[in-house]
């Protein structure tokens, strides 16, 4: 099991946190493309989301220290944006 | 102080991760959003003076801000047309009276059906649609800034335009519907371009109506956005305090949680009111 800090993770792995950052920020554009259409902006931030957990799943994988209790974690904060995000857009 | 830090900083008491960042904590924090969500639908529905949507909307003002944006391309006004006028409020009606969020009814009916029965026939006719937006500006905006909606309010072949403002119940929802309806009459020659050309139809003042304390859109935006906003704070704190302790631990990736949260709350944010088709 591989347990690192910080500093030691962002700089073993800037590619990963890079893409992070585009496949969200795409979601962001496709947010704002997709303004006032609340059923694509639902579809895209559902897809936010998935493709949330799945990064995670893959990073931690990655540094080998996977476990169902961090998926979980993953799982649960796509779930709160998800919702959140969701709430907004039944009300808008 | 102890409770805060508790909750909302890594310490030795939450095992050197904010409390709220546990799974536990997550899960509490999601069924208060579902609480909230409906109670929000139940005070709104039984307290629509409290919590309700309020929207002043003329169909003049569609119409004098739709020439702006024509006149601002060099294209003539479309004149105001009292038959698609109220081809459009039959629209409106129907969509209400079926419950229905389209260009076509549920059994069918396409808009020019509104149009040919009010006794309006067409060379061209055009249908743009919206609801829930609570002043003009931002309908006329949402059009404008989609390129399907925009093509009719620029196009040169219409002539006449007809707007209809309704309100109602769709979907078990209170709601204002805007359905703009544009066309030019067999025999008349599309519009050309004409710089400079006048308004055909002058403003008129807008009535003061009571409206709700705030409406749920509102309330519901303040607290997601809080919401979002203080666990991507907590999440920075916690990437922050953690590297300067130089603390090990074996969970998920708080910045990769900041990252994503971040984008979700720059989302809410910037989220309008309103839907058009």
């Amino acid at each position: 099991m591989n347990r690192i800090i910080f500093e030691k993770d962002f700089s073993r792995h800037p590619l990963h946190y890079f893409t992070l950052l585009c496949v969200q920020v795409i979601g962001l554009w496709g947010l704002f493309w997709y303004a006032h259409q609340p059923r694509m902006q639902l579809a895209i931030i559902i897809s936010m989301g998935v493709s949330y957990v799945v990064w995670g799943i893959i990073h931690h994988y990655d540094h080998r220290d996977l476990h169902i209790k961090i998926i979980a974690e993953y799982i649960l904060i796509a779930l709160l944006a998800v919702l959140i995000f969701g709430t907004l857009l039944i009300n808008s | 102080m102890s409770v805060i830090t508790h909750l909302f900083l890594p310490h030795h008491t939450n095992n050197q991760r904010a409390k709220i960042l546990h799974p536990s904590s997550l899960l509490v924090v999601l069924s208060l959003v579902l609480v909230f969500q409906m109670a929000v639908g139940k005070i709104s529905y039984r307290y629509p003076r409290i919590l309700g949507y309020a929207s002043v909307i003329q169909p003049v003002q569609i119409l004098t801000l739709t020439n702006q944006q024509r006149q601002s391309q060099g294209l003539p006004a479309l004149e105001l047309d009292p038959q698609l006028s109220a081809a459009a409020a039959r629209k409106a009606a129907d969509m209400f009276a079926r419950d229905y969020w389209s260009h076509v009814s549920p059994a069918g009916t396409q808009p020019w059906t509104f149009i040919t029965a009010a006794g309006y026939s067409y060379r061209y006719a055009g249908e743009n649609l919206a609801r829930d937006f609570s002043d003009p500006d931002s309908v006329v905006q949402a059009w404008m800034n989609s390129p399907s909606h925009r093509e009719n309010m620029l196009s040169n072949r219409y002539r006449d335009m007809g707007v209809a403002v309704a309100d109602g119940n769709l979907g078990g929802r209170e709601t204002t519907l805007v359905v703009q309806m544009f066309g030019t009459r067999l025999g008349q020659a599309p519009a050309t371009a004409a710089v400079g050309s006048a308004f055909t139809v002058k403003a008129q003042e807008v009535l003061p109506t009571s409206a709700p304390v705030t409406s749920p859109f509102t309330l519901t935006k303040i607290f997601s956005v809080s919401l979002l906003v203080l666990f991507a704070a907590v999440l920075l704190l916690d990437v922050v305090i953690v590297n300067r302790r130089r603390l090990v631990r074996w969970t998920s990736k708080s910045f990769a949680h900041f990252i994503f949260l971040a984008v979700v709350a720059l989302a809410a944010i910037t989220l309008i009111r309103g839907q058009i088709i």
